[in-house]
């Protein structure tokens, strides 16, 4: 008995138990779509710009040309009798300069669009508080944490609010070589000398497509202190020299930060077992003279905090996932340069003496072409620092 | 040895298949061993032997010999024939002692013909066996038999009383006397007698009459070993019965039946049941007729479950090995039993052998149990011993990594005992504890980890010759706890408990012969702490928050009536009146009158000192059944039911989640509202191959709690402000025949159902699908499950489960948008379940082998080899859709997408 058990042990671990996530691609029934949407929020003293479009089907393969051809009206009006009429930049896109809005007053957006007419829940501006950034890495060679602490605010309420960050960071490679291998030249290819290595720097330029909320509801004194807002692993090239984050913090309404929530939990959280059921958006845009459903949400503030941090690989522990080694041409008993290039290899090492032999090294692209990490090498950007 | 014996009956068996039509001539002998199958086939009793050889006998001249044929035919060799109740021992030069012993020797009647051990004292233990009582070839002659006797419980050798012995036709009935003592004036020739009473599984025993005699009746068959793979009939009171919509059966009868991981399971037992339903494989919790997976109340022992699953719901909490029976009752609930409106499962624990020490092993792919019976004073006092633990973290692995628990690992155990203590023949008490804890984690950052605990006494008295009485009371807890530390400054834990002490009284009240009473009172005390959220580590910036205790009492008070009014027409009445008092000290918010509770509308605050009622709720609840019978065969029911609902799980999952929120109803939630309208048609076949049963019912629902759009569920002080109050109804058409017994048992249902809601409330803006109806996650209209059970011999046999149903539905997105601020594609949904998932159908095999009779063993083992999920359908648990750079992608979630064999194996000592 003991041996049929095994063997059917083993038989049952060699066979592919496999639950599984298969593409699901069935034609969905039509449903309301040709919905509004509207992105931007309404803050003092600045050009707030609202990107309208419409939905579409989940059937529509591409997305159809005219989805932000909206010819509407918008305007962001005030209780205190301002009005601030939008002007139309294209692609559904709506510029406003918004004066100087009143704490005590009420503001909210208005669109007519089509002969109906849409309106956001008049709210008064919310002061952001300042905010405190930080990072750690509390493991060795663990993650690195971007954290955030924001000041209380004066009621000690809950507060709640939503990030937004735009990350830069330079690449430098291992090996610097002035020298490039370019393989469209001619049939064989030509190797370019330059007088200063042309891809061993560069930046990477990034805007967040992540949400991030928070509520202050569970933490001491109604104030997120040191609270995680993400977090790059230690293999990641963003810290292998310097990695800059411009985050912008905007207090949000209750409402507001469940909006956000619901949005991220339909883009990351979808799919386990206990996922909560997907539900309507909130929004507090609504058809004045019709039930059509609208997406968005229009935040109204004073004003946004935003502020940068550096990260300098010196002050983390980063591991480098990849080792750069040279490699001379015989190593790759390849016909020619063209042949290596193709292999992903690129020139670590040139040395062509008018008298004498050239010698050439190669090491895989990464090491050689920042280019390799999505960099570029005249992306430098105007706050860079210097060293 | 038995495999040489089993070798050789494979080997006359293909002979037999080979030789077809002409081995009927061939000769005039055959093989002991086909002797005795043939035997064993006709009388339906086990034969043991220590034959190794097969040798030919004479052939009977019969197509369905008896023993008395075996006898003839071993005449002459060293073998001899015993029987013993519905064994037949064939022995070498040994006259097995079947005397009776001490207790039953005062009502021996004699001997037979031949003054060998033949017992002609009916001893009659089973259902299906018929009992000579008098000398067949000598009938008396009379018309009226007198038929005496007494009713004993086989595990105690006790007199039972207070037991009813029925006859129908003609309407003849008796209860057992202090002493379990009857006497019966029956009719000549075959009587089938029935026999119920409390505590006891409803049964029946058949009569051949021939002349006055004694009939000892032994209730609760021997646990044998050699159990045939029989599902006995939930409904042995199938057309003659009063309830409708109840399904019985005994955990240990339905062993065989193919389960994932080949674990028997009560849960996925009564999964099998029509009108039974699930959104999908490991979901937690189950929906019966319509009804939410917090409308079933879950009894075990009479103590409350509330989270009767472990590992998701793979596995239910209960280890089958300590279950006695399981009732489920789906719409005529007696008035005994309140506080959901759906459905009540009562499961009863097992009590331990009294006579001697037994136990059973199990290990299984994924758990291990073992189960110890232990007599503490012989025929007094016993004590069961059960526990299961899992090694299941492997199982993890094979799931599908977007389930989130890939990464994770998880673990379980559960233990459960049972002290019992008969007191005298009146009295007898039992005392049950059962524990049961999970913990699993998705990584190592979130954690969560949940228990039940139980602990109850019960009671049974025998007051009188009229009255039973049964007492119970006892304590219940349940608690989960959810630890998140993926961010250190933000570590925290979430805990949730709820304790309830509870007292019952029940009283079984026999008034003549037509009326029987049931009457009694319970009574609960809840404490329910509905949340803290803590810091987990001293470094965690959380602030520790804890949400007032809610506290309530729940009585009712009871009374039903079974009444023959003659013998095809039984009404049950009953009416139950139950009151539920929310207490303090609690404070509440209040709201404007008239408009939907949100923290825009707070006008003011209560507050209400510790113990104090601050708001009652009341009401009566009918219960009410009659079954007309046309004949013994088939008759028509139809019930009406009432019920009330004090406590809600607040969950916004398809499938019961480990951190749902119970909530009592208070100032603002009221309590939940149902009826069900049920009739049923039931035919036996005469023989009783077939029972057949149709039943449709409507039921309605009012104030069952849902949640609005973006509500939170966890630590709201205030939960009113995010759930809002939902009507529904419910209506379906289950049909259902059963095979009880023979080589090919098992049922075949199929059922038409369909259960919707909708917000209708006025007061609220942007109702769910625009204030329509909607159906429910498990509203899955079509559904035809088969359970079946094929015995090759006595130690091999093959089941069959398929399950087809109509795929549920869910939500999926109205369309899509270009998020400019995300840049990517985002989705959105509008109305709720508008699309269904792909039909489900399931098919499991398992092949059984049960353990060999031969005497000597000491242990006897039985496997079970199967596959769950034969055709490796790709069963949809969920589609969702994500973005995936400039495009929705939508994906399908299986959560067993191939084909898993099993093999469980068991031990029996």
């Amino acid at each position: 008995m003991k041996r049929i058990l095994h063997i059917l042990l083993n038989c049952m671990l060699l066979c592919c138990l496999g639950s599984c996530v298969d593409e699901f691609n069935a034609q969905l029934p039509e449903s309301e779509s040709n919905l509004l949407v509207v992105e931007g929020n309404i803050i003092s003293d600045s050009t707030c710009v609202f990107n309208l479009s419409r939905s579409f089907s989940l059937n529509e393969e591409k997305i159809p040309e005219d989805y932000d051809h909206i010819g509407a009206k918008v305007m962001v009006i005030g209780t205190d009798g301002s009005q601030y009429t939008a002007t139309q930049t294209g692609n559904g896109s709506y510029t406003i300069e918004i004066g100087t809005l009143s704490p005590q007053h009420s503001y909210h957006l208005q669109i007519d669009w089509k002969g109906n007419t849409y309106t956001s829940a008049p709210q008064q501006p919310l002061s952001t508080e300042d905010m405190e950034l930080s990072f750690d890495q509390p493991e060795e060679y663990g993650a690195v944490h971007v954290r955030v602490s924001t000041t209380p605010n004066s009621n000690n309420e809950v507060s709640y609010y939503i990030w937004d960050y735009v990350e830069d960071w330079e690449i430098r490679t291992e090996y610097r070589c002035k020298a490039i291998f370019d393989p469209t030249i001619g049939d064989y290819g030509k190797i370019i000398e330059y007088e200063e290595p042309p891809y061993d720097q560069g930046w990477v330029h990034r805007e967040s497509k992540d949400i991030f909320v928070k509520s202050t509801e569970n933490y001491q004194d109604k104030r997120l202190n040191k609270a995680m807002l993400y977090s790059i692993a230690s293999n990641d090239p963003r810290i292998s020299h310097l990695y800059s984050t411009f985050i912008t913090q905007r207090k949000v309404t209750k409402g507001e930060y469940e909006y956000y929530q619901c949005k991220e939990r339909f883009t990351n959280d979808m799919g386990g077992l206990f996922t909560p059921q997907p539900s309507e958006l909130p929004s507090n845009i609504t058809c004045v003279d019709g039930k059509k459903r609208v997406i968005g949400y229009v935040g109204v503030n004073m004003n946004v905090s935003k502020q940068r941090l550096y990260i300098p690989t010196t002050e983390v522990q980063y591991e480098q996932d990849y080792i750069c080694k040279e490699y001379e041409p015989s190593f790759f008993q390849a016909d020619s340069d063209k042949a290596i290039y193709f292999r992903g290899f690129r020139i670590s090492y040139y040395l062509a003496p008018p008298m004498g032999l050239t010698f050439i090294k190669w090491a895989a692209e990464k090491c050689v072409d920042c280019r390799a990490f999505g960099a570029d090498p005249d992306g430098k950007p105007d706050f860079w620092p210097n060293n | 040895m038995p495999s040489s014996r089993t070798k050789y009956l494979l080997a006359a068996l293909l002979a037999v298949l080979c030789t077809t039509g002409s081995a009927q001539t061939a000769s005039d002998s055959l093989s002991i061993f086909s002797l005795m199958e043939a035997v064993e086939e006709n009388t339906g009793c086990h034969i043991y032997t220590t034959i190794e050889k097969p040798f030919l006998v004479k052939k009977t001249g019969t197509l369905k010999p008896g023993i008395e044929h075996l006898q003839k035919a071993l005449a002459g060799t060293i073998y001899q024939v015993s029987t013993y109740q519905d064994r037949i021992y064939i022995l070498p030069s040994t006259q097995l002692e079947t005397a009776l012993s001490p207790f039953w020797q005062k009502n021996r009647q004699g001997t037979d013909a031949e003054g060998r051990s033949l017992l002609t004292t009916v001893q009659a233990t089973s259902e299906n066996m018929v009992y000579d009582i008098g000398d067949k070839y000598k009938p008396s002659g009379q018309k009226r038999i007198t038929l005496s006797g007494e009713i004993i419980d086989f595990r105690s050798g006790e007199p039972m009383m207070g037991v009813n012995i029925i006859l129908r036709e003609p309407w003849t009935a008796t209860v057992t006397d202090l002493n379990g003592h009857f006497t019966l004036s029956l009719p000549a020739g075959h009587n089938v007698l029935e026999i119920s009473g409390l505590n006891i599984k409803d049964t029946q025993r058949q009569f051949m009459l021939y002349a006055d005699g004694t009939a000892h009746i032994v209730l609760e068959e021997q646990e044998h070993l050699l159990d045939e793979v029989v599902v006995v009939s939930g409904r042995v009171e199938n057309v003659k019965g009063l309830q409708l919509g109840m399904e019985k059966f005994q955990p240990k009868l339905l062993k065989n039946i193919p389960t994932a991981m080949g674990e028997v399971d009560v849960l996925k037992m009564v999964q099998t049941l029509p009108g039974v339903k699930t959104v999908g494989e490991a979901s937690s919790g189950y929906n019966v007729r319509g009804g939410a997976t917090d409308q079933n109340l879950l009894l075990l022992n009479n103590g409350t479950i509330y989270n009767p699953n472990h590992l998701f719901g793979f596995f239910s909490a209960f280890n089958s090995d300590m279950v006695q029976d399981v009732e489920l009752y789906k719409s005529s609930i007696p008035a005994q039993y309140g506080g959901r409106i759906s459905s009540v499962l009562n499961i009863t624990g097992k009590e331990a052998n009294k006579e001697e020490f037994t136990g059973a092993a199990n290990i299984g792919l994924v758990t291990s149990k073992l189960n110890l019976e232990i007599p503490l004073i012989k025929k007094k006092m016993s004590l069961l011993l059960s526990g299961r633990t899992t090694y299941s973290d492997w199982i993890m692995k094979k799931l599908p990594e977007k389930s989130g628990y890939r990464d994770g690992s998880a673990g379980f155990y559960d233990l459960g005992a049972t002290w019992s203590y008969t007191i005298n023949m009146r009295h007898k008490v039992n005392v049950y504890g059962y524990h049961s804890h999970d913990r699993f984690e998705f990584n190592e950052n979130e954690k969560y980890a949940y228990s039940n605990l139980n602990a109850s006494a019960n009671w049974r008295a025998i007051l009188n010759d009229k009255i039973t009485a049964n007492f119970a009371a006892g304590y219940d807890h349940y608690d989960y706890r959810n630890d998140e530390s993926i961010d250190e400054n933000s570590a925290a834990r979430l805990k949730f408990a709820i304790d309830q002490v509870y007292a019952k009284a029940n009283f079984e009240h026999r008034l003549g012969e037509t009326h029987m009473l049931n009457y009694g009172f319970s009574t609960m005390l809840y404490n329910l702490k509905p949340g803290t959220y803590e810091p987990l580590s001293a470094s965690s910036a959380i602030v520790r928050k804890e949400l007032q205790k809610e506290k309530a009492l729940e009585s009712a008070l009871y009374i039903g009536d079974q009444w023959k009014i003659t013998p095809k027409l039984s009404v049950d009445a009953g009416i139950r009146w139950s009151i539920f008092n929310a207490l303090g000290a609690r404070t509440y918010y209040n709201y404007t009158a008239g408009e939907l509770p949100s923290l825009s509308n707070v006008t003011d605050t209560t507050t209400v000192s510790g113990g104090k009622v601050f708001k009652t709720y009341q009401g009566p609840e009918i219960r009410l059944s009659a079954r007309y019978a046309f004949s013994d065969n088939w008759s028509v029911k139809a019930g009406f039911n009432t019920m009330r609902q004090y406590i809600h799980k607040l969950s916004n999952t398809t499938i019961m989640s480990p951190t749902d929120t119970w909530k009592l109803s208070d100032r603002h939630i009221k309590p939940q509202q149902g009826w069900q309208l049920a009739t049923g048609v039931y035919y036996n076949t005469p023989n009783k191959m077939l029972e057949f049963s149709l039943e449709g019912y409507y039921k309605k629902l009012k104030d069952y709690l849902d949640y609005r759009s973006g509500a939170q569920l966890i630590m709201n002080e205030h939960l009113e402000t995010d759930v809002i109050n939902t009507e529904g109804y419910a209506y379906g058409v289950e049909f259902q025949v059963k095979k009880p017994e023979g080589k090919l048992n098992g049922w075949l249902s199929y059922t038409y159902s369909r259960t919707f809601l909708r917000q209708k409330d006025p007061r609220i803006a942007n109702p769910v699908n625009r204030g329509d109806w909607y159906p429910t996650e498990y509203d899955k209209p079509h559904d035809f499950k088969l359970i079946a059970n094929y015995k090759f011999t006595r130690r091999y046999s093959m089941s069959l489960n398929v399950d087809y149903s109509t795929g549920r539905p869910t939500t999926v997105p109205a369309g899509q948008y270009w998020d400019s601020s995300l840049n990517r594609m985002q989705v959105y949904y509008t109305d709720r379940n508008s699309y269904r998932v792909p039909d489900y159908f399931r098919m499991d095999f398992s092949f059984n082998i049960e353990p060999s009779h031969h005497l000597t063993l000491l242990t006897h083992s039985s496997i079970s080899i199967g596959v769950y999920n034969l055709t490796g359908r790709k069963n949809v648990y969920s589609i969702y859709y994500v973005p995936e750079g400039d495009k929705i992608q939508g994906y399908k979630m299986s959560i067993f997408g191939a084909p898993i064999p099993f093999v469980t194996y068991n031990i029996k000592f």
